[in-house]
């Protein structure tokens, strides 16, 4: 069993760490954080410089892992322009691959997810927007929350309900692409994140919006599962974010300790908190890739993908917290406070650790059943 | 058992927070305590509990101070912090010194609090120097409440104040107690005041054990409301049993440690150490599962959640400092010194 990388793919890493500990300075970070402002020109120049290949899901993963690890905010939002193409790559037709993907692709566009609703987030079958069929299209209508590239995003793959369930409350939903420009399509940014201050977040509004049918994704009556088939996809991508941030906090904290001289580092609870961190790391990391082996070769397991989003979340949280414990007001004056305050997104976003757990446990009876 | 007087106190600060600072909270957050408000909280005497009648105080019990501390730490814990910061420190000086150097309504507005460096104790700047009967000195964050007067400590327990120093304005944000301003100082060759000594006290284990219970009280309040309300696959989150479970336990937590620091009996300085430790940590993990509760709504600001979360992390990491109070704790609990090398 061979745990290393190849050489083409350890190269492509070194060229995404180098860019983004060039680019990402520490101003740069701060002041997206501060200003809650998205980083347009860092993502064209991460596009210049090849870091943003859909085609490629290893290097999408080395690229959120690299650049998540120098800054969070910033890695996050050059690394999500394609979020929820997989849906499109999967189930859309050629017509709407070539409109909406190509572009994207290219760097020249930026998609969003909208799933998620003021009333539901973890409840995908229960949500309440609407695409009623009207001759040559649906009329949509209702409201998204917390949309991952809401007010910069032009289109998104949406999630709508175009039936009435019968007795399984997932049916009866499908997935559209709708553009930002329809008429009674509106957003509003959602501003005092706790962390990722960087990223776009917004509140979607759809009042009326007229998409054309061929828009439709799939089938119609099918949306839940093409969204729980990205899930399980994405979820690879956010263990990575996990493994990243910690990462990315180990090291800023191994720094620290060693600069605080006087032997600090060498104190034992500092050395044994500093072995806690590295083994979560080193265990997330393998159980992340193992996930992701499975799915990059179509043979996906979505109970170990459930569990490196759910251990890499909690492990860059552990990291986090345990790095400001320890480095008190050193910490809380360096780009760890914002570390700390960007990790905690991880246990939410994506299926909350509760649901993943609730997910594996369910793959595991089914199993011993 | 609380007296008439004390249940009176009690409900007029609850009434205080209902009326003063609910409605601003989140303002609080975004702007810092406004002046307005300090002087509605020195109008109700609410910087003047803990000091004796000679002084002008209430002299109220540290039980009961406790409790107030925690009650105001519910609503706001940088409000709490200031009235802790005012009575249990600033008004100890005063006590301490002669009025030419310390006015009461002087220091009211007029005090910056330095950082606990990694490993220190608190009010110890990161660096300080003595030439020629001046002083030079840096700090990675003070708090200020007021303008222009910097009060720190030597290692030897001697405080001084340094007036008339300039700071450099917080640039980014502080991680936590936004309503207090804060910022980095740097000092060079000033004239300073010494005025008064002060010793372990200023580990400040009970106010910091009765403001980590506020915040632990707020964020798991806040969670069992939203969790009879939010539902999810049709049943509210509370009928969820790793919900209900997870809350209830921090609830039953935070009600023993509430008993323990408000009770009549008076506690000792090992007993206030242990608390603290225990709250602070109480703090963190209420704060924790109250943003996981709450999903994405834990995570803005709007639903005044995450701020108890970033409040828990700077008690921990910044106004206490989890290594030194344990090594303390260690010599407590064996006699002597214990638990380094």
């Amino acid at each position: 069993m061979d745990f290393e990388f190849t050489r083409e793919l350890e190269d492509f890493r070194k060229k995404v760490r180098e860019f983004a500990q060039r680019e990402f300075t520490p101003e740069l970070a701060r002041r997206h954080d501060l200003e809650e402002t998205y980083p347009e020109e860092l993502r064209k120049k991460s596009v210049r410089a090849g870091l943003f290949d859909p085609s490629d899901p290893w290097k999408t993963l080395i690229s959120v892992e690299e650049t998540c690890r120098v800054d969070p905010g910033l890695g996050i939002s050059v690394t999500t322009p394609y979020f929820g193409g997989e849906v499109l790559m999967l189930f859309g037709s050629d017509k709407l691959k070539q409109k909406y993907l190509e572009p994207v692709s290219k760097g020249e566009a930026i998609m969003g997810l909208a799933v998620t609703e003021p009333g539901g987030g973890s409840d995908v079958a229960g949500i309440k927007t609407t695409a009623e069929r009207k001759g040559n299209n649906y009329v949509l209508n209702g409201s998204k929350m917390f949309i991952t590239n809401g007010t910069i995003a032009d289109h998104f793959v949406l999630l709508a309900r175009t039936s009435r369930p019968d007795d399984k409350r997932h049916h009866g939903l499908s997935t559209f692409v709708v553009e930002s420009s329809y008429p009674g399509f509106s957003r509003n940014k959602i501003k005092g994140k706790l962390g990722v201050r960087a990223t776009d977040t917004a509140e979607l509004t759809l009042n009326n919006v007229e998409v054309p049918a061929e828009n439709l994704i799939g089938e119609e009556g099918k949306g839940f599962y093409y969204i729980m088939t990205f899930f399980n996809i994405s979820r690879i991508y956010v263990a990575a974010q996990g493994i990243g941030i910690a990462q990315g906090i180990m090291d800023r904290f191994m720094k620290m300790i060693q600069d605080a001289g006087d032997g600090f580092s060498s104190k034992e609870e500092v050395q044994l908190a500093t072995a806690e961190m590295a083994m979560r790391i080193e265990a997330s990391r393998l159980l992340t890739y193992k996930a992701a082996s499975y799915l990059f070769q179509f043979k996906p397991n979505p109970a170990v993908t459930s569990m490196a989003k759910a251990y890499a979340s909690e492990t860059a949280v552990f990291a986090a917290e345990k790095a400001m414990e320890i480095g008190g007001s050193v910490a809380a004056t360096s780009d760890l406070e914002r570390m700390f305050r960007d990790a905690r997104i991880l246990e939410i976003w994506e299926g909350t650790s509760e649901v993943e757990k609730l997910i594996i446990a369910r793959m595991l009876g089914r199993e011993a059943a | 058992m609380m007296t008439d007087e004390a249940k009176v106190l009690i409900d007029s600060v609850k009434q205080f927070c209902n009326d003063e600072i609910d409605r601003i909270s989140l303002n609080i957050e975004r702007d810092g305590i406004p002046p307005e408000l300090s002087k509605k909280l020195a109008a109700q005497g609410f910087y003047a509990l803990l000091p004796g009648e000679k002084m002008g105080g209430a002299g109220i019990s540290p039980q009961l101070y406790f409790r107030i501390l925690s009650e105001f730490s519910v609503h706001s814990p940088s409000v709490a912090l200031q009235v802790s910061m005012v009575n249990s420190l600033i008004m100890k000086l005063v006590e301490q010194v002669s009025s030419d150097v310390l006015e009461v309504h002087d220091i009211i507005n007029a005090v910056s609090i330095p950082s606990v460096p990694m490993g220190s104790m608190p009010l110890i700047p990161d660096t300080i120097s003595f030439s020629d009967h001046k002083v030079s000195c840096t700090a990675g964050i003070a708090a200020s409440f007021g303008s222009d007067s910097l009060l720190l400590r030597n290692k030897d327990g001697r405080v001084i104040l340094i007036n008339e120093i300039s700071g450099e304005q917080w640039e980014d944000r502080p991680l936590g107690f936004r309503g207090i301003r804060q910022f980095r100082i740097s000092v060079s060759n000033k004239s300073f005041e010494e005025v008064g000594k002060l010793g372990d006290e200023l580990y400040f284990d009970g106010e910091i054990s009765a403001i980590a219970i506020g915040i632990a009280r707020g964020a798991v309040s806040k969670a069992i409301e939203y969790s009879r309300v939010r539902n999810t696959f049709n049943h509210p989150l509370k009928d969820y049993g790793p919900v209900a479970f997870s809350l209830s336990e921090l609830h039953s937590s935070i009600g023993i440690l509430e008993n323990f620091l408000y009770s009549d009996q008076e506690r000792s300085p090992e007993d206030l150490l242990r608390a603290k430790i225990m709250a602070v940590s109480l703090a963190k993990q209420a704060s924790r599962e109250s943003v996981q509760v709450h999903g994405g709504y834990g995570y803005i600001e709007d639903f005044g959640v995450e701020r108890y979360y970033r409040d828990s992390m700077m008690l921990s990491s910044v106004l206490s400092n989890r290594l030194e109070d344990l090594s303390r704790l260690a010599t407590c609990t064996y006699s002597e010194k214990a638990g380094f090398l």
